[in-house]
């Protein structure tokens, strides 16, 4: 066989065309001729070039894929179920910590105070309203027992609007449970107009009166009436003799304010008053009848 | 979107890249995780899973390929095989003479290096029929089909004269007395 047909013989062995005998002799030639075994390793590199070639092209395309978040679907399934179970265990434990924290009943709480009041109040919950300050301010003078019973509504947590109509309601209730005098400037007003004004709010009185009393001579004019006020004894200047007088005396968080009544007339009496000082009458119309209608009560 | 196994065979049956895509993007991070907990790099991991899939690409391609696995696992033989024989050319590498390997090796990438240029040379038409042919290992009529053109004889012809043309660039390029070096 001639040398050209050997190297055919190699275009056939790479072609896949080459039969079993003609491949035998041609791996026998190759062994013993460097010249063919030449031909035969270029045309092995040569066609390992060309499917280099191809294979960088398919390389190529492969590393433009970005790969980031991929990966086995049973990978990315599990992944997907992971954070689904972990959400669904956060949402869970919120919720069961939610439950577990909300007071399913609340022992009654008993308050002692002076007033008797008995509240039951079985389908609201209203601790934060039911230990409000305000409440509990009260005329120090009156010497009553206050029972407060809270029962909690068992079950589910109160809306907004819930709280609000309970705030409403226990808002209703308290005026009637006690009397209060909350404006601490009830008693020192500035006129007798502002004090009226306040008076007309709460007012609570006692007839009972610790305040001594000591009648003296006029100072001046016989029909001028005096006063001082001082280590909780009032000093009457005039003739008191005429008609029997009242003091009211007004108390609120241990300040009092005394009114003394004396012939159809109703004067003020300021407790911080050492010196002699002139009864001045009150004029507030509406401070005048409120004070009237206490004094008519007893 | 999903794929059977069935489909994607099919698909590189009729030279769909976007096949090897899938199974890329599909099989990644369980192959590149074999690789990375047998003492490999990413890098290697990569070049690994890429080269094991090129390697399904051209055995799905001829037309007595049957499936006997899944494909995920049939990529998983090829990698695990393939990281065997690149560990192995490692050792191998190491223990053997350095100055000698280094230098036959330094020889064969400076041939293969002229080779991939001349291919380049090449027109466009000449690279695809070439690969069609040699790679993929294309029938003459797939070929002429795929190619647009008239027939496989032109097919044929095409291929012997792109062959012929790259076969005298290296030659060109390098005497048969430098190959024998």
């Amino acid at each position: 066989m001639s040398e050209t047909n050997y190297f055919r013989l190699i275009e056939a062995y790479f072609d896949g065309s080459i039969d079993p005998l003609q491949k035998a002799m041609l791996e026998s030639k190759i062994q013993t001729d460097p010249l063919l075994k030449a031909e035969f390793d270029l045309q092995n590199n040569i066609i390992e070039g060309i499917a280099d070639v191809r294979k960088q092209q398919l390389k190529l395309r492969l590393s433009a894929i970005d790969v980031n978040g991929s990966g086995s679907l049973l990978l990315g399934s599990g992944v997907k179920w992971l954070t689904a179970s972990l959400s669904v265990a956060v949402i869970f434990s919120i919720w069961l910590y939610w439950y577990t924290n909300t007071p399913q009943s609340v022992n009654a709480i008993q308050l002692q105070n002076e007033d008797l009041l008995v509240w039951n109040e079985t389908s609201y919950p209203p601790i934060p309203t039911a230990v409000k300050k305000d409440l509990f301010s009260q005329n120090a003078d009156t010497k009553q027992k206050q029972e407060i019973t809270f029962s909690e509504r068992i079950g589910q947590p109160k809306s907004i609007e819930e709280e609000i109509k309970e705030e409403a309601k226990t808002a209703k209730v308290k005026p009637q449970a006690l009397i209060t005098f909350q404006d601490n400037n009830l008693f020192s007003p500035t006129s007798d107009k502002d004090f009226t004004k306040t008076v007309e709010r709460d007012i609570n009185r006692s007839m009972v009166s610790e305040t001594k009393i000591e009648f003296l001579e006029p100072v001046e004019d016989k029909d001028q009436y005096h006063y001082k006020y001082f280590n909780n004894k009032l000093y009457l200047f005039g003739d008191f003799n005429n008609e029997p007088y009242e003091i009211l005396e007004l108390h609120n968080k241990g300040k009092k304010q005394l009114f003394l009544s004396y012939q159809q007339t109703i004067y003020k009496i300021e407790s911080d008053k050492t010196n002699i000082t002139p009864l001045l009458k009150v004029t507030d119309e509406m401070l005048i009848l409120e004070l009237n209608m206490i004094l008519n009560e007893e | 979107m999903r794929q059977s196994d069935a489909d994607i065979i099919l698909q590189i049956k009729a030279g769909k890249e976007s096949a090897l895509d899938y199974l890329y993007k599909k099989n990644y991070r369980m192959m590149v995780s074999m690789i990375l907990r047998n003492n490999g790099s990413e890098q290697e991991a990569k070049d690994i899973f890429q080269d094991a899939l090129i390697v399904f690409w051209q055995k799905a391609k001829s037309e007595d390929f049957k499936l006997s696995s899944k494909i995920s696992t049939y990529l998983f033989s090829v990698c695990q095989n393939l990281w065997r024989k690149e560990l192995d050319r490692k050792r191998k590498f190491e223990e053997s003479d350095k100055e000698d390997s280094e230098e036959n090796t330094f020889e064969q990438q400076e041939m293969i290096k002229i080779i991939h240029q001349c291919i380049n040379e090449l027109g466009e038409s000449c690279k695809q029929i070439l690969t069609y042919h040699y790679f993929d290992g294309m029938s003459m009529d797939k070929i002429a089909e795929k190619m647009g053109l008239a027939n496989s004889d032109t097919a044929k012809t095409k291929r012997y004269k792109c062959k012929k043309r790259l076969d005298e660039l290296i030659r060109s390029r390098y005497t048969a007395s430098d190959f024998l070096d």
